[in-house]
């Protein structure tokens, strides 16, 4: 179990903290070492799945050697970079004494997040895939990566659609790890991806607020019920909301210290909220809006700012501005460029906007049924548990400071996206998904950390602290 | 003293004693049928029969379901139900239930009783019931049996889109939260205010008392992570894939499945007439690289009836058992 493990995840995070040493450059410092490893194999399942589609797009057989070999070809000009300039993003020392000392409650909260931890990983592989919608797209398309090595076939190209890639190759990936077809694999990356989203979360977290607080926001996000339900399920809303929310994670920071600037911007922040923004848009098609939305709030925080910004600013985020169409244009120009023109038609020609708001106009009763599906999702079931509550206390209490930028920036990314689901839902065709209950929560799996997130940075944060607290690394 | 403080406390919580009237409800099996059918002794009126008490002896843990018909609505359906956890016991538990608060539907009068435990009813038999008017210790009573109930608790079906929250009294657990938080805001910051505290302690000390509910709420969630589904998922520990797949489909589905891999040459194609809920989907995942096409090489038979035209084009080939087997096209 420990080697399919070990092939599963470890071989990505090797080749991901290659690419990480050199997105983290000399801003290595200000990331700690739990941090480094959850982005590194965030960015190694990126890789992969960037290599399974390039060889494919080559006509080359996917195999477990094909993609190492890629892989390999693709990193070893940054490994002998990183070599000659001895820049690796770990280092020995950093796993050594002296350890931070904690109090006993800090050890508590540590020990739940394990505990909560351990039942993901425990839930996700003790038993086979039984989700029928893991078994009618993905998994199927796994199956078929492995023992016909491509996923364009035909009879396989009719489960995939217009679906972004990233949750068919992850699991095609997993059977060609393992060489074999036990699918209880196939929710090992979904339960990683949750851990990992949990040491990001603490990680950003700690550069604003105090260790128990950042902890305990670190908790918080480990017991929301529907998230660590879908740690353990073969879907891919966990897998965009990963990728999703560390990007935007990154871009909070990004904007955050723009609003503070002193020195240049982080080039390691632009480019980690890049990178995963535009894996994003290779994990589902709503990654699309998605990132869409964290590239319009950026622009608008850099016209904001446009006067504190440098050039070498402009140049760095032009550069990861770059990156992010580096990694969505081959999905969009070679695999489903139907997937933007839909997207961008199902938004314009929804009822709401063409038809003269008929869609969700107050006096419609959709827009009613709206709300009230909305509200009752959002406080009385038992997905989110207290979030958007801690929401409203922000409302009520920091009303004015949320109104200031940076704080009303990132509220921004919030209610655009929420707004965008009111938008989706108001047409026609995925109204009734919001009247039967089967997407409105899965499609906020992708706020609520971000809700957390930003109830830590106004109650928690001061402007005052966070020059201090930016190198804060554990 | 120990002992009796506990025999007190077993007089004050058995609901016959602060009781002032009941209805006897007698629940009998009818032959060959899945459920226990419950007939009071006069119709019950909802209004002021307002609990229901349930003797059940089990020799298993299973969910139940209580269903009731109402002179305003004489059928047995859903809306008009309640679920439950039954639990294991060698002596018969009692199970309370303030049904007016639990369910909107507790209205009018009530003519008949439905008990169907999930499985079956074999095992399970209701040893007396009886419906009563409410007091403070059944409504406590049957509101702790509410909230550790199934509902929110349980990985059903739709929990991928949505998980529920448990129920007091027929309210989200959450209504009573928010008036609490409310009643802290209202009360204790409104205080703070005119003592001139800093609205930023005071915010912190509101999302404090938030994440001592939130606290509170998680207690709630590990007993059914923790408790309820890592016992309904030790089952698996310690098997092998193929009883792991055996385990997690109903009935003898993947054994059928092995036995159409064991004679199905990989490649070849296929066609199913395939009964039971997302089997058909399962079918195609399970035997893959073999293909699923209309009129394949294959028929494979489970449970279903196969129409005459298409049966016509096969001749029978493997038998799993009856009522499921493999057909072979005629002429491959």
């Amino acid at each position: 179990m420990l080697w399919n493990v070990m092939l599963i995840i470890g071989l990505p995070a090797i080749y991901g903290s290659i690419w990480l040493s050199l997105i983290l450059g000399n801003e290595k410092a200000q990331f700690s070492w739990p941090e480094k490893g959850a982005l590194s194999i965030g960015l190694g399942l990126g890789l992969i799945i960037l290599t399974m589609f390039s060889l494919d797009l080559l006509h080359q057989a996917l195999t477990f050697s094909s993609i190492i070999f890629g892989l390999s070809l693709v990193s070893f000009p940054a490994l002998i970079y990183l070599i000659k300039q001895k820049n690796y993003c770990f280092s020995l020392k950093e796993f050594l004494p002296p350890w931070p000392k904690l109090a006993n409650y800090e050890w508590l909260i540590i020990f739940l997040i394990s505990l909560k931890s351990t039942f993901v990983l425990f839930s996700a592989l003790v038993k086979p895939v039984v989700d029928c919608d893991a078994f009618q797209f993905y998994a199927i398309v796994a199956k078929g990566i492995f023992f016909d090595h491509s996923f364009s076939l035909p009879h396989l190209q009719q489960y995939i659609g217009d679906k972004p890639l990233l949750p068919f190759l992850a699991q095609g990936w997993t059977f060609l790890a393992q060489n074999s077809t036990n699918d209880s694999y196939l929710k090992l990356i979904p339960a990683v991806m949750f851990i990992c989203l949990i040491i990001v979360f603490y990680a950003v977290a700690r550069r604003l607020a105090a260790m128990p607080i950042a902890l305990l926001f670190a908790w918080m996000l480990s017991t929301l019920p529907f998230f660590v339900y879908h740690a353990t399920t073969a879907y891919a809303d966990l897998a965009i909301s990963f990728f999703y929310v560390i990007g935007t994670f990154y871009l909070c920071l990004l904007i955050r210290e723009i609003s503070a600037k002193k020195s240049a911007v982080s080039f390691a922040y632009i480019l980690l909220s890049a990178i995963f923004l535009g894996l994003t848009v290779w994990a589902k098609r709503a990654g699309l809006v998605l990132a869409g939305i964290d590239l319009f709030i950026l622009l608008a925080v850099v016209i904001h700012y446009r006067e504190i910004l440098v050039k070498q600013d402009y140049w760095r985020l032009a550069t990861g501005l770059l990156v992010f169409l580096l990694i969505v244009l081959p999905w969009l120009m070679l695999g489903q460029l139907g997937t933007l023109t839909q997207i961008t038609k199902s938004m314009i020609t929804a009822p709401a906007i063409v038809q003269g708001s008929t869609a969700i106009n107050p006096d419609n009763g959709r827009f009613l049924a709206m709300i009230s599906i909305f509200g009752r999702k959002l406080f009385l079931y038992n997905d989110w548990q207290l979030a958007w509550a801690g929401l409203i206390i922000v409302f009520a209490f920091f009303w004015r400071q949320i109104l200031k930028p940076p704080y009303s920036f990132i509220l921004l990314i919030i209610i655009i996206d929420l707004l965008s689901l009111f938008v989706q839902f108001g047409s026609g065709e995925t109204f009734r998904w919001l009247l039967d209950g089967t997407l409105l929560d899965r499609l906020l799996l992708n706020q609520v950390p971000i809700v957390l997130f930003y109830c830590l940075l106004v109650i928690f944060d001061s402007k005052d602290s966070w020059a201090e607290n930016k190198n804060r690394v554990v | 003293m120990r002992k009796l403080v506990l025999l007190a406390l077993t007089v004050l919580l058995s609901s016959q004693v602060l009781a002032w009237d009941q209805i006897k409800i007698d629940f009998v099996q009818p032959p060959q049928l899945p459920y226990l059918v419950g007939q009071p002794e006069i119709n019950i009126d909802a209004d002021e029969f307002t609990t229901l008490s349930l003797r059940i002896k089990a020799d298993r843990s299973t969910t139940a379901r209580l269903f009731w018909a109402s002179s305003y609505d004489p059928q047995l359906n859903e809306p008009k139900s309640v679920w439950f956890f039954i639990k294991k016991a060698p002596f018969p538990k009692e199970y309370v239930f303030q049904l007016k608060s639990q369910n909107p539907y507790w209205l009018g009068f009530i003519g008949q009783f439905a008990l169907l435990p999930d499985g079956g009813s074999q095992g399970i038999e209701i040893i007396s019931g009886k419906a009563y008017p409410t007091n403070f210790l059944t409504t406590i009573r049957s509101g702790w049996q509410e909230f550790w109930g199934p509902r929110g608790r349980l990985v059903i079906g739709s929990t991928i889109n949505t998980i529920q929250s448990p129920n007091l009294f027929g309210r989200s657990i959450y209504v009573y939260v928010y008036w609490l938080i409310g009643g802290w805001i209202i009360g204790w910051l409104a205080w703070q205010l005119l003592r001139g505290k800093n609205r930023k302690t005071i915010a912190k000390q509101t999302f404090y008392i938030v994440i001592f509910f939130w606290g509170l709420l998680e207690i709630s969630n590990m007993y059914s992570q923790y408790i309820i589904q890592v016992k309904e998922d030790w089952k698996y520990v310690g098997k092998s894939q193929a009883e792991k797949l055996a385990l997690a489909n109903y009935g003898d589905y993947y054994p059928f499945i092995a036995f159409c891999e064991k004679y199905l040459p990989q490649n070849s194609t296929f066609d199913f007439r395939i009964g039971g809920v997302y089997n058909d989907i399962k079918a195609r995942y399970y035997l893959y690289p073999r293909r699923q096409v209309k009129l394949g090489d294959f028929l494979l038979v489970y449970d279903a009836m196969v129409e005459p035209t298409i049966e016509a084009a096969y001749q029978p080939y493997k038998t799993f058992r009856a009522r499921a087997y493999i057909m072979k096209k005629r002429g491959l």
